[in-house]
């Protein structure tokens, strides 16, 4: 699990690199107004669980840091862009689980 | 009264008192005659032939003279049909020999249809009884002319020849005629034979601007019968459309836009479509973004194609035409132009309408790629794709 979403990440640097800049005029076309930025949801995956939200208020921006989540829980992530008018769908959930506790700089730098 | 006698019988009477002793003498006698009565005999041995599409030729045996009660004053044929009397000829008793086997014709009566003919005699009084029916047909014959014939889908070059069936066909139908022409030019006429079941025909290879006569006429198995004709002109060679003018803007939307325009001339021919091209402050090039079809309306073809051209044209000039343009991008300046198009082909652009600005819409689409890394025992680390490129 790690490790795919470790290759998917990667793919997923090269492609913005390649991208991001030659296109850059086009960014606008699909926001369909005044770009306003994203919503996160995201909840632990256990039954029962209530979303919780985090809003960045920044249409350039591309990552965000979750904190505060529980130690070695799987967590399921959705994301939607909106504008001056409205929300878009949200994206299809994404899932990951954090470490456990200790050895932490050990283990990312492995996986870097 | 002196009852039982014979019908038509010529009696004396003579009248005599009587007692007990015996009969007197009876008076001198008056002569009388019994009055006529009916036949009480049919003709018999009835035969019945068609010798065309209306008459039936009808042989007899006249009844026994005896049955006749009176003094036979002809006879008459019935045609009957449903149980009813259609048609009646009377016709006198043979002058040479009363006796004699005797015939009569029955005329006006329905062609290719099935009759059941009877004969009787009849006298003063009245009519005697009619003979057996016998079964005869009445011989086919050419149809009826149709019952109508006008014209559809007018062009410069073609039209649609529509025909309704002759009420009486008069036979079997095994189809239709066709003859067609230049008015007044006999040389220039060609024709053609279609099956029964059409009631209308393509003619192709018109001239623009031109009277055509046209024949219809049904065939049965006997021949080709009385035709109908009517003429028409065919129309207006067509040629490009003329771009609309005064296009306008309104209830502007994320996706879409009306768009009001005043049609050019159509160019003699209905318009066909409406091409939408815009330019936006996105791609500065004139690009089609939108097609609108004409529903085909026959009336609407009709008027603009047949000779009354000039006065269609003018009625569809002070006509304010709009379209709804979807596809639209929402929060994109548009300008917008309108292209006519006809069986020729394209308009010149019309003239750009006003440049506005379609309204916003929620995003299209979440961000692409959203990945999520663990960053340690209590962060997530999301990424996604700023571009919302396609």
């Amino acid at each position: 699990m790690t490790s795919c979403s470790n290759i998917c990440d990667e793919a997923v640097v090269s492609y913005k690199v390649l991208f991001s800049h030659t296109l850059q005029p086009l960014q606008q076309t699909e926001w369909y107004g005044n770009p306003r930025g994203y919503n996160i949801s995201y909840r632990k995956s256990t039954e029962g669980e209530s979303w919780r939200f985090q809003t960045i208020g920044n249409p350039t921006g591309n990552s965000f840091v979750l904190n505060d989540l529980e130690e070695f829980s799987t967590y399921e992530v959705k994301m939607a862009a909106f504008n001056d008018v409205g929300s878009s769908e949200l994206s299809v959930p994404s899932v990951e689980r954090t470490r456990e506790s200790g050895n932490e700089n050990t283990v990312y730098s492995k996986i870097l | 009264m002196i009852e039982e006698l014979i019908t038509w019988k010529d009696y004396e009477i003579q009248i005599a008192a009587f007692n007990e002793k015996g009969i007197g003498i009876y008076s001198s006698g008056i002569k009388v005659k019994t009055r006529e009565g009916v036949p009480s005999a049919s003709p018999t041995n009835v035969q019945a032939e068609s010798i065309n599409s209306t008459c039936v030729q009808v042989t007899w045996t006249p009844p026994n003279p005896q049955q006749i009660n009176g003094i036979n004053q002809g006879y008459k044929i019935q045609a009957w049909r449903d149980s009813a009397i259609e048609k009646t000829a009377s016709m006198p008793p043979s002058l040479f020999d009363p006796l004699a086997q005797q015939s009569g014709v029955i005329c006006g009566l329905q062609k290719f249809m099935a009759y059941n003919i009877t004969v009787l005699c009849f006298t003063n009084p009245g009519n005697g009884k009619p003979s057996t029916p016998v079964a005869v047909k009445t011989l086919e014959d050419v149809p009826d002319s149709v019952n109508s014939i006008h014209f559809e889908d007018i062009s410069d070059r073609a039209v649609k020849v529509v025909w309704t069936p002759p009420t009486k066909l008069n036979g079997v139908l095994i189809g239709y005629f066709i003859r067609y022409g230049v008015k007044d030019i006999p040389s220039s006429f060609r024709s053609m034979n279609v099956s029964s079941n059409e009631s209308a025909v393509k003619v192709n290879s018109l001239k623009a601007n031109t009277y055509y006569s046209f024949e219809v006429c049904g065939i049965s198995r006997v021949g080709r019968g009385q035709c109908k004709s009517a003429s028409m002109k065919s129309g207006v060679e067509p040629v490009l459309p003329k771009p609309p003018i005064n296009l306008a803007v309104s209830n502007i939307q994320p996706f879409s836009v009306v768009l009001q325009f005043t049609p050019g001339f159509d160019g003699n021919s209905s318009i066909t479509k409406w091409t939408v091209e815009a330019q936006t402050n996105r791609n500065a090039s004139w690009h089609k973004v939108f097609e609108h079809c004409e529903e085909p309306e026959v009336s609407y073809s009709l008027s603009s194609t047949t000779a009354a051209y000039g006065s269609a044209a003018t009625a569809v000039v002070s006509n304010m035409e709009s379209i709804v343009v979807y596809d639209l991008i929402p929060f994109v300046q548009y300008t917008l132009r309108l292209v006519a198009h006809n069986v020729v082909g394209p308009s010149a652009p019309s003239q750009p309408s006003q440049l506005f600005q379609t309204l916003q819409a929620p995003p299209a689409h979440p961000p692409r790629n959203v990945t999520v890394r663990t960053m340690s025992g209590t962060q997530l680390k999301v990424r996604w794709i700023v571009s919302f490129f396609k």
